[in-house]
């Protein structure tokens, strides 16, 4: 018996006739034991979807054969593509799953483009699955989430089948069993199967990042967890099964639908997209015989047509662009065309000047991705952390869609989940501390984000109990930040907390209920050239602002001269400049100068000396000093004069060329030279230690 | 490539890696070469915009549309006097696996093609050039070439100067 007298027999079979049935059943019985690996499933699959046809209508029979019958089409071809996989236990995705559980490889038939297109759409579906769970969790009556969860897993299932990823396929395959189940009303909602359901994500998604980095035919070890979590997934299935006794044998895992196999192994596809659709459509159309016609009829899925761009080819284009800028610019300043003698040639250099700038701009929102991926992992951290500490939590979120410079989405993650940490660890109390409160039990952190001027403004509010003055004044006083805060404002004493060295540890936030690295939270926000504000009222909850440029790409600066050079001064650094007189200078041990701002003694930073500029001004009151940073970080950097106000594009200074302290990096200038954009912190640094050893 | 040159008098495997093409130019009186390969293309001199706290050969960064490159005084680094800039002043971009940068130099000679025997072991005193940056020696048509190991001039430069960034040189200006 092969596959070939298999298929043949299923042609000639009669729906009607019961014992032809099961003379064909043990036919394929017999044939599947032959077998191995992928197409062994295939056929249990079959023999599954057969024996339920002995309780099935006639008409239901008839569909079930010419299901089987494609599924068999698929089998078939699979085998002239695969002929290994037909010969009996060579299959290698056989061997591999028998040999070692705990790992597995990527046959070599596949080319790295190829598992690379796999890894990106898998990641893409895992992310819309996942925050559909999170969304399902809130609202489980809506069944266009659950579809849309089915949607990914299917996808994961169908494409990771298509490339022999077992250890994936299983996964996914388990779960839209386990959804299956709540879809068809046979199991109600709980927060098990979203726990489920989001766990295998976490597993499918590491595998993914393993695959990522290794090529096919490289063997990779299987995230721990992940068998067990297979097993769980299959215990409880069965284990919500069992008291709901249904018709059908209990060895399988689902309700036997005719229409899972046929979509599931619909191999020879070589888009995933099409499987996609198609599962829309198998669940859409209850069963369907003409498919292409199904596919045509469901609505476009994809809501904006995207194109993937390599990342260098796209800074290419930026730096052409911005040349194509400077170009423009010195024609426009010619001679010839200043003059004015030239009217029709001024127009035209005009027009082209505005397509140019246009250009420019649209070249810069190309960089932009919105914030939607960064939000929905804070929603499943704020999830699992407030599982995790018996809290009652709600997660919103507002501004999802606002956009920001692809590098920065990273960087900006890092602050947000400290702070959300932060909020649910020690900001939202617990339910029976909220009752008592008097608050609603179910506590509420928002995250939102808004264009704020030319930034953005990122908030993380919480209604907890907020942080209280008494105890970080105390903390800040243990610490040696202060002496007393009598003078304080609540405003800096909320800000104490942003200091470094104020907290280290879990101690500290026992005692201040708030403060678990603030500090880096900081660090990262002003990395990102941004700033923070904490807005609290104890008892009601605390917020974080926070406010940072749109793109790291543009630098917002102050043109600064320090003799015959010129430097970008980014405009977020500066407090203020001022122009000081005698009395404004204070010396002190005859050696380090001082500049008396707003009742502060400000140490002063020479630049030229840091630099060694010879022909720079060096006498301060014919200078300028530049008051710099916050609290304790706050220097007064002398320069010669500021010139202009600038915009410029932050480059790196050439591969190996960069962390050049001090220097956060380069900008073509308008003139087409290269300006040196200023790193205000790290000059501070620099200057701190060169006061530490000289004195 | 061993065998078609029985004539010549050195005839080792290591010494054929180092035939080919070579992009020489002078550094004051002396003549070097750089593999053409690893040559990225020729400027004429542009300004450089200097660096603080970097080391004193490296002279600064220039924009070569729309990127910025590090560029390397090559005679400061083997110890002669500061390039003067010239009419004649050339900056030849290298190009490594691993990063891109400039080097000045005082004037663009030629591209000649170097058989295995015409190249020599660098020997191992004499010279401003520290012999660890040199493939060898190459000789023709009666004119002495240094060949640079220009990766490895390049890779070994320590683009901060940590002296200075740690403030040391400084401390002795102030106290």
């Amino acid at each position: 018996m092969n596959l070939n007298h298999l298929a043949i027999s299923l042609i000639e079979l009669n729906p009607e006739n019961i014992s032809e049935l099961d003379e064909f059943k043990r036919n394929l019985d017999q044939f599947k034991e032959q077998v191995s690996g992928h197409l062994k499933d295939v056929l249990m699959q079959a023999c599954s979807e057969v024996e339920s046809w002995a309780n099935k209508s006639l008409e239901l029979r008839r569909m079930g054969i010419t299901h089987l019958g494609e599924l068999f089409e698929q089998i078939m071809e699979l085998g002239e593509s695969n002929s290994q996989e037909i010969k009996p236990k060579s299959s290698p995705a056989g061997k591999q799953k028998k040999s070692g559980p705990q790992k597995f490889t990527l046959s070599n038939e596949f080319d790295a483009d190829l598992i690379n297109e796999f890894i990106i759409e898998n990641m893409e579906c895992s992310n819309m699955a996942e925050s559909a769970i999170l969304e399902w969790e809130k609202n489980p009556g809506k069944p266009e989430l659950l579809n849309t969860i089915f949607r990914g897993f299917h996808t994961i299932k169908g494409t990771s089948s298509f490339i022999n990823l077992d250890c994936v396929k299983d996964l996914a395959h388990q779960v839209e069993s386990m959804l299956a189940r709540v879809r068809d009303g046979q199991d109600s909602f709980t927060t098990n199967h979203a726990d489920l359901a989001l766990k295998s994500l976490d597993i499918i998604k590491n595998i993914l990042e393993r695959m990522k980095s290794t090529g096919p035919g490289v063997q990779i070890e299987l995230p721990q967890g992940h068998d067990e979590l297979l097993e769980n997934l299959k215990k409880f299935i069965h284990g919500v099964r069992e008291p709901l006794a249904t018709p059908e044998p209990p060895e399988h895992q689902k309700p036997p639908e005719p229409r899972e196999p046929q979509i599931i192994y619909k191999k020879t596809e070589p888009v995933a997209k099409e499987r996609f659709n198609e599962s829309i459509a198998g669940k859409e159309k209850e069963i369907s015989e003409d498919k292409p016609a199904v596919v045509i009829s469901v609505p476009e899925r994809v809501a904006e047509a995207t194109v993937r761009v390599k990342i260098d080819r796209l800074d290419k284009l930026l730096d052409t662009v911005g040349e194509l800028v400077i170009a423009q610019t010195m024609v426009g300043q010619d001679e010839l065309i200043i003059s004015g003698k030239n009217h029709e040639l001024n127009k035209k250099i005009s027009q082209a000047g505005k397509i140019v700038r246009e250009l420019h701009d649209l070249s810069m929102f190309l960089r932009m991705v919105p914030l939607k991926g960064t939000f929905q992992k804070m929603a499943r951290l704020a999830r699992d952390l407030s599982l995790k500490n018996g809290k009652s939590v709600k997660f919103i979120t507002e501004g999802e869609d606002i956009e920001i410079d692809r590098n920065m989405v990273d960087m900006v993650a890092d602050p947000l989940i400290h702070l959300i940490r932060n909020a649910v660890d020690h900001g939202i109390e617990t339910p029976k501390e909220r009752r008592q409160a008097g608050k609603q039990e179910e506590g509420r952190i928002y995250l939102t984000a808004s264009h704020a001027e030319s930034n953005i403004m990122l908030t993380v509010w919480d209604d907890g109990r907020g942080m209280n003055r008494q105890k970080i004044v105390e903390k800040a006083i243990e610490r040696g930040l202060i002496d007393s805060a009598e003078r304080m404002t609540d405003k800096e004493v909320w800000q104490m907390v942003f200091l470094p060295g104020f907290s280290t540890a879990e101690k500290v936030t026992e005692i201040s209920g708030r403060g678990v690295g603030m500090d880096v939270v900081r660090q990262a926000v002003e990395s990102l050239r941004g700033r923070i504000e904490v807005q609290n009222t104890e008892g009601q909850g605390c917020a974080f602002i926070m406010r940072m440029p749109l793109t790291m790409a543009i630098t917002d600066g102050m043109i600064v001269k320090i003799g015959s050079q010129r430097y970008v001064l980014p405009t977020a650094n500066i407090q203020k400049a001022v122009r000081p007189v005698e009395s404004d200078i204070h010396t002190v041990n005859q050696r380090a100068e001082m500049l008396m701002f707003m009742d502060e003694l400000v140490p002063v930073i020479r630049l030229h000396l840091l630099f060694e500029i010879p022909d720079a001004e060096t006498k301060l009151t014919s200078g300028l000093l530049v008051v710099i940073g916050e609290g304790q970080q706050r220097c007064a950097l002398f320069v010669d004069d500021l010139l202009s106000q600038t915009q410029v594009v932050t480059k790196l200074l050439g591969k190996g060329f960069n962390n050049i302290p001090g220097v956060a990096g380069g900008a073509i200038m308008g003139d087409g030279t290269v300006g040196l954009i200023l790193d205000a912190s790290g000059i501070v640094s620099i200057a701190r230690q060169q006061v530490n050893i000289s004195s | 490539m061993n065998n078609s040159s029985p004539a010549k008098e050195n005839q080792s495997v290591k010494v054929d890696s180092r035939a080919g093409k070579y992009l020489t130019f002078f550094l004051g009186t002396e003549e070097y070469g750089v593999e053409i390969l690893k040559v990225q293309e020729i400027i004429g001199r542009m300004p450089i915009t200097p660096v603080p706290l970097t080391s004193k050969y490296i002279r600064g960064v220039i924009n070569l549309r729309g990127k910025i490159h590090p560029i390397m005084d090559l005679k400061i680094k083997f110890c002669m006097d500061e390039t003067q800039i010239t009419d004649e002043t050339c900056i030849i971009v290298i190009k490594t696996t691993s990063m891109m940068m400039g080097i000045l130099v005082d004037k663009v000679s030629e591209v000649v093609n170097i058989a295995p025997g015409e190249i020599e072991d660098t020997p191992s005193f004499g010279g401003d050039v520290n012999p660890e940056y040199l493939l060898g020696v190459g000789k023709t048509g009666g004119r002495v070439r240094l060949l640079l190991d220009i990766e490895k001039v390049i890779t070994s430069a320590d683009v901060i100067n940590m002296k200075k960034a740690a403030g040391e040189e400084s401390k002795e200006t102030v106290a």
